[in-house]
């Protein structure tokens, strides 16, 4: 096995100076605003604001094993278990004070930015820590688009954009600039450009690059996108990729099954890929880390920087109706050469994960890919069990051979 | 006044069976459906165990979106001539979405309202989605929708709506009036509305519910049972879908689609749609209106808009002396010995007896 991407170890460094910079914007006078993951973020990074992800946050309060923690302290306080869990980790850290960052909660927003395109929750959310902060919030709507993308929804998202211009200028004294706009969407375009051919790479058997490596070298995309430092990032990490491509090393070893990831990770239970990698079974795609490959900024795009943006971020996998998410899911079976889907049936992302069951059927239909719907949820632990979880795998697994060796037999 | 008949139109007896529009949430036109010469049935999924919906979505998704899609399946919503969908939620969205992909027959509409309802850009948003959706009527109903049947329809819908809010009823009887009148031929009900009151308020602590959508008003039994008088409801299938305001004098408007768009936008905040301090404030105005002792939320499990807001509204009513208490259903109802001790106790805090 080639194991871990090298590229890896800078990870950790640059998530600490993030970190490290939203909790020194104060100081050096730069404002900070929490924005949800679907935020045209480039607009923030034009102006200079340090965009924060709550989102973020709770996955790394997940993956350290804190989040069901903040989770019961969110519940205390009237939050009912049902809600989302990256909510309810967010909740219960600015209620206690309490987080993931040497023990610390995000440092305090300057202002909020939430926009409607991965669901309607983050509006509510966003409206509690509000509330707590006394901050002024900006929803930017994004209305979803139900078989195609209408002139009027980029029209209204269109205006919004113009009015969150406003706002933002308005809350930090700073103006945008048409040519700070366009540098930002280059950036991201390059991104883009470069994570698309990382996700490209992995239709090569073996697999170079696994689900653990994926989701984690997902960080920059998500947070960084429309900096430098995201862009030189992905170089590095391109580079490495497509020198595994060009020697033929994959990130499992002796890769016998190969899988696609549908959802957002069970950040608190890597062991799960682990044990999956252990089996042979490699990811070569994931519908969460292709959704940030879909911001495609080409230079036409800049003449018309807020059209693009409105039409962009409409479109994103959570906001798009059925029929079309399951074109993509099918596009990205056969070109990955899956021969299964694991569907992360996550109770707190009702956005995702209603509608698997019919993606699921429909895979089998048309292409006659089995499927396995895993019940779970990406930050809170008490939702999980490792042992039925593998139980459930294993079974998967025998599926796939079964059907590996009665096409054998079939064909032979 | 008529309840046998509402309660009969509730459970599905003489619901016309062509012409009609079926219609799920409060914030569905239905003038503009009336202007079209159909009639607009709200939709209520019938209760019950999971049914065969559980092959599409998972357990999480919440029960009334669930029974929606159970109902459809099983094909009791097959007289339709058509659906609206409008956007309100997630759970209803993603059964907008199954249903477009397996009851491909049965014509849906998706009215894709904007989060937001507040500013210019969405009032013109909204106004054209209620366009769009005058044209599919017009599609539907073979022929155009003009603005006089429009201004008609508005007039009718209002009288209507105003005839349930003097009504004099309240409770359970005016959950089953105005729960009854969104699925009848909306003239009948109007009659209904005029014939003299039968039921008062009954004895009891005096009670506000507050929630979303209900299956059934039945619902209210429970509370009833253990002692509470519900004297008025904060609930999109009752008191928030009265209260659309803008009542037309005899000229038209000169746009009455975006006129319409505009009444809608305004009306009583819904959690999907407004941040939960407008909500406190219209909350506390109607405790105060109605000299309700205590407020009980009945909310949807899994609703996530409803339960945001929760814990503010709770402290909000808390801090001005109003004690609350939040029951969950499930499949459209309550659990019974469960639900009759906690409201039991509930009451005795709020000094309980015989009161009015």
């Amino acid at each position: 096995m080639t194991g871990r991407l090298k590229t890896d170890g800078r990870l950790k460094a640059m998530l600490v100076a993030h970190y490290r910079d939203a909790f020194l914007a104060r100081r050096r006078r730069r404002p900070v605003a929490w924005v949800t993951s679907g935020a045209p973020v480039e607009l923030l990074h034009a102006l200079g604001i340090l965009p924060v992800y709550p989102e973020n946050f709770a996955a790394v309060a997940a993956s350290r094993h804190l989040a069901v923690e903040l989770c019961e302290a969110a519940e205390a306080a009237g939050y009912s278990p049902d809600l989302c869990s990256y909510a309810r980790t967010s909740i219960g850290s600015m209620l206690t004070g309490q987080g993931p960052l040497k023990g610390k909660a995000l440092p305090e927003p300057d202002l909020l930015f939430a926009a409607s395109n991965i669901c309607g929750v983050v509006v509510k959310w966003w409206e509690v820590v509000a509330r707590h902060y006394r901050v002024p919030l900006f929803i930017l709507d994004f209305p979803f688009v139900s078989e195609r993308l209408t002139a009027h929804q980029v029209d209204y998202v269109r205006r919004q954009l113009e009015e969150a211009i406003a706002f933002l200028q308005a809350q930090t004294g700073r103006q945008l600039t048409r040519g700070a706009l366009a540098a930002r969407l280059r950036l991201s375009a390059e991104a883009v450009a470069l994570w698309n051919q990382v996700q490209l790479c992995r239709r090569a058997a073996p697999c170079p690059v696994g689900a653990l490596d994926a989701f984690t070298n997902l960080f920059p995309m998500v947070t960084l996108r429309g900096t430098r430092a995201c862009v030189d990032y992905l170089r590095r990490l391109c580079r490495e990729v497509e020198g595994r491509v060009a020697r033929g090393e994959g990130a499992v070893q002796g890769e016998r099954y190969r899988l696609i990831w549908d959802n957002i990770a069970i950040w608190h239970a890597f062991g799960l890929i682990r044990y999956l990698h252990s089996r042979g079974a490699s990811f070569v795609g994931e519908t969460y880390t292709w959704a940030w490959g879909e911001y495609e900024f080409g230079p036409e795009d800049l003449h018309d920087p807020l059209g693009s943006l409105a039409t962009q971020y409409s479109q994103v996998i959570l906001n798009i109706d059925l029929g079309r998410r399951l074109e993509r899911l099918l596009h990205m079976v056969k070109g990955q050469r899956a021969d299964g889907v694991l569907f992360h049936s996550c109770r707190s992302c009702k956005t995702y994960s209603l509608g698997q069951l019919p993606l699921a059927r429909e895979i089998g239909n048309r292409l006659a890919v089995p499927s396995l719907l895993l019940e779970a949820d990406m930050a809170d632990a008490r939702a999980y069990s490792e042992g039925q979880a593998r139980t459930r795998v294993d079974a998967f697994l025998e599926v796939l051979d079964s059907r590996r060796n009665g096409s054998c037999r079939a064909s032979g | 006044m008529g309840q046998d008949a509402f309660r009969q139109a509730l459970a599905g007896n003489g619901v016309p069976r062509g012409g009609a529009i079926g219609y799920l949430c409060s914030y569905t036109p239905e003038e503009l459906i009336l202007a079209a010469g159909l009639q607009p049935v709200r939709l209520f999924p019938p209760g019950g165990p999971p049914g065969p919906a559980d092959t599409y979505l998972q357990s999480f998704a919440c029960p009334f979106a669930r029974g929606c899609l159970d109902a459809a399946l099983r094909g009791e919503w097959d007289w339709l001539a058509g659906v609206v969908f409008p956007y309100t939620c997630d759970s209803l969205r993603a059964v907008a979405e199954v249903w477009r992909m397996y009851l491909p027959a049965r014509s849906l509409f998706f009215i894709n309202l904007p989060l937001r309802v507040e500013g210019e850009a969405a009032q013109e948003y909204a106004a054209r989605e209620f366009e769009r959706f005058r044209r599919w009527l017009e599609g539907v109903a073979g022929g155009p929708v003009v603005a006089d049947a429009i201004h008609s329809a508005v007039r009718l819908a209002g009288s209507l709506r105003e005839a349930l809010a003097g009504s004099g009823l309240a409770g359970r009887p005016f959950l089953e009036a105005a729960m009854g009148a969104q699925v009848m031929d909306r003239l009948a009900a109007l009659e209904l509305l005029a014939l003299p009151d039968e039921a008062g308020v009954a004895g009891g602590t005096r009670i506000l519910v507050a929630g979303g959508a209900l299956e059934t008003p039945v619902v209210l039994r429970e509370l009833e049972l253990a002692g509470a008088a519900v004297v008025g409801d904060d609930l999109c299938v009752g008191s928030r879908y009265v209260a659309l305001g803008g009542a037309w004098g005899d000229v038209p408007p000169p746009n009455p689609v975006a006129e319409l768009a505009r009444a809608y936008l305004a009306r009583l905040p819904c959690p999907a749609k407004h941040p939960a301090w407008r909500r406190l404030d219209a909350l506390l105005e109607q405790v105060a209106a109605l000299r309700a002792e205590g407020v009980v939320f009945l909310l949807q499990k899994f609703c996530e808009s409803h339960a945001f807001d929760l814990p503010y509204l709770r402290a909000g009513l808390a801090a001005r002396q109003v004690p609350s208490l939040a029951l969950e259903l499930e499949q459209g109802t309550l659990p019974r010995g469960q639900t009759r001790t906690r409201v039991e106790a509930f009451l005795e805090t709020l000094g309980g007896g015989d009161r009015r």
